[in-house]
């Protein structure tokens, strides 16, 4: 039975790539029990987490230069959309935090880690230079996506619930607002 | 000749050269398509959020600052894509040279890691490509049978993971969990696109929990069917099959975009019984064989 296994011919034909293909799915497993991915040990959790009923949707609108909507479904391809999306909803954590990057509690909270006392680790998150060069870059990659020059952006924060199969806006405000300097 | 050891399919060194052309080509036509995406590296505009969060590989990455350096400059990042892009075309035209490959591969795992940190996301739709090349860095052809062999665990690991992290927190038991996570993740789609026949599709499926929810419990149990890949390769065609849906129902479901990963499905499929019946009626119209 044992002579069937795959691990078994491994070891028989090479004993070097064994350990190599042993230690990969072990720390694998061991990622997978922590909870903690640690590439290439890779935790396959999406969807998961038990999601529990919200009464509000927050979506964020960015409007370029006071009259252009960015839609980024109107763009045919995923990871521009991704790239768009996924760093202002990132930096609106790290605002709603009191400036804090997010990461930066989670290890406090979980860990007991004080980053701010350690300058090493204090440079691996996000701060005060981060957070003010946020738009700079943003109005950058939507300038090269649009092909427009941005002069202005504003990002509204739309509140919405759903009303059976209906998205029923709830209220819009402004969240942030930038001008070329 | 490839043989079938035990429900391994050896392949030859011929097999195993047109596998390669094969991954790379579909590496290519991928980092492509990050080109039509802006997200090649030169295209970041110098990005400035970044999350490393509680991944030490990340963290590693970024002590040296490495990604910050790359990106940083526009002609520094120019420089690491075309060499992307020379080593996945180099290892296209020469699949025995490993030093290509192994370049390729340090390529890519600092492509995936400054997509991700930027992104402020640890996407998984790019670890088929950061992984697919590895059995192809070895000289002996039965290691390399070995590691796609294993590549192929990996992936059935990959689904069966994500089956028992839903089967262990329960999720797959909690009320409307199909629906609020469609429901969470269209909000945005159905304000900004109102009007099409996909949102139109979505509100009739808001007002069909049952159906939604049950859509969710079927692909838990898709995930959980990877699990008979432990065991046998009798059903890869079955389960190829389940690889390319699991990603059409992510992206409708959830708008997460897992195509790219269809490149680890291709070590689902029996390569020799495709390459091999065409070897042969080559080498008969060559005259390398004699019909009897």
């Amino acid at each position: 039975m044992l002579k069937q296994t795959f691990l078994y011919r491994v070891w028989h034909h090479n004993k070097k790539l064994f350990y190599i293909m042993t230690t990969f799915a072990v720390l694998t497993i061991a990622t997978n029990l922590a909870g903690d991915q640690v590439t290439p040990f890779f935790v396959w959790g999406m969807y998961s987490a038990k999601e529990e009923p919200v009464q509000q949707y927050s979506i964020l609108q960015t409007v370029v230069n006071d009259s252009i909507l960015v839609n980024p479904y109107e763009l045919p391809v995923s990871d521009t959309r991704f790239y768009l999306t996924s760093p202002l909803s990132y930096y609106k954590k790290i605002k709603d935090n009191n400036n804090t990057d997010p990461t930066v509690s989670f290890l406090q909270s979980k860990l007991n880690w004080h980053v701010e006392n350690n300058k090493m680790l204090k440079n691996l998150f996000n701060a005060g230079p981060q957070r003010d060069s946020f738009f700079t870059w943003y109005a950058r990659y939507l300038s090269q996506v649009t092909h427009l020059p941005v002069h202005s952006i504003r990002v509204d924060d739309i509140k919405a619930h759903y009303s059976g199969s209906k998205l029923i806006v709830d209220s819009t405000h402004l969240f942030d607002r930038w001008e070329k300097p | 000749m490839g043989k079938a050891i035990a429900h391994i399919i050896f392949y030859t060194p011929w097999e195993r050269k047109r596998i390669a052309r094969l991954v790379f080509a579909l590496t290519l036509a991928s980092l492509v398509w990050s080109f039509f995406s802006n997200t090649l590296l030169h295209q970041l505009q110098r990005p400035v959020i970044k999350y490393p969060y509680v991944d030490l590989s990340y963290w590693v990455m970024h002590f040296l600052h490495l990604p910050e350096i790359i990106t940083g400059s526009f002609w520094l990042a120019c420089l690491f894509d075309l060499a992307l892009f020379a080593f996945c075309i180099l290892c296209y035209v020469y699949p025995e040279k490993r030093w290509c490959i192994w370049s390729f591969i340090a390529l890519y795992f600092v492509y995936f890691i400054t997509f991700n940190t930027f992104g402020a996301h640890h996407t998984n739709h790019k670890i088929g490509f950061l992984l697919i090349a590895i059995p192809f860095t070895v000289s002996n052809y039965k290691s390399f049978n070995y590691l796609w062999q294993g590549l192929r665990y990996f992936l059935v690991f990959a689904y069966t993971d994500a089956f028992l992290w839903k089967f262990f927190r329960l999720s797959w038991l909690h009320p409307n969990q199909g629906m609020l996570i469609v429901k969470k993740n269209q909000a945005a789609y159905l304000y900004l696109e109102p009007d099409t026949m996909l949102a139109g599709l979505y509100r009739w499926l808001l007002l069909q929990p049952a159906l939604v929810n049950g859509a969710y419990i079927a692909g838990v149990i898709m995930e959980g069917l990877f699990i008979i890949g432990f065991f046998t390769r009798k059903y890869d065609k079955f389960l190829l099959i389940l690889s390319i849906l699991m990603p059409v129902g992510f992206w409708f479901t959830a708008d997460a975009y897992f195509f790219e990963l269809l490149i680890l499905s291709l070590t689902l499929v029996n390569f020799h019984a495709i390459y091999a019946p065409r070897r042969f009626s080559n080498n008969l119209k060559r005259g390398a064989l004699t019909p009897v």
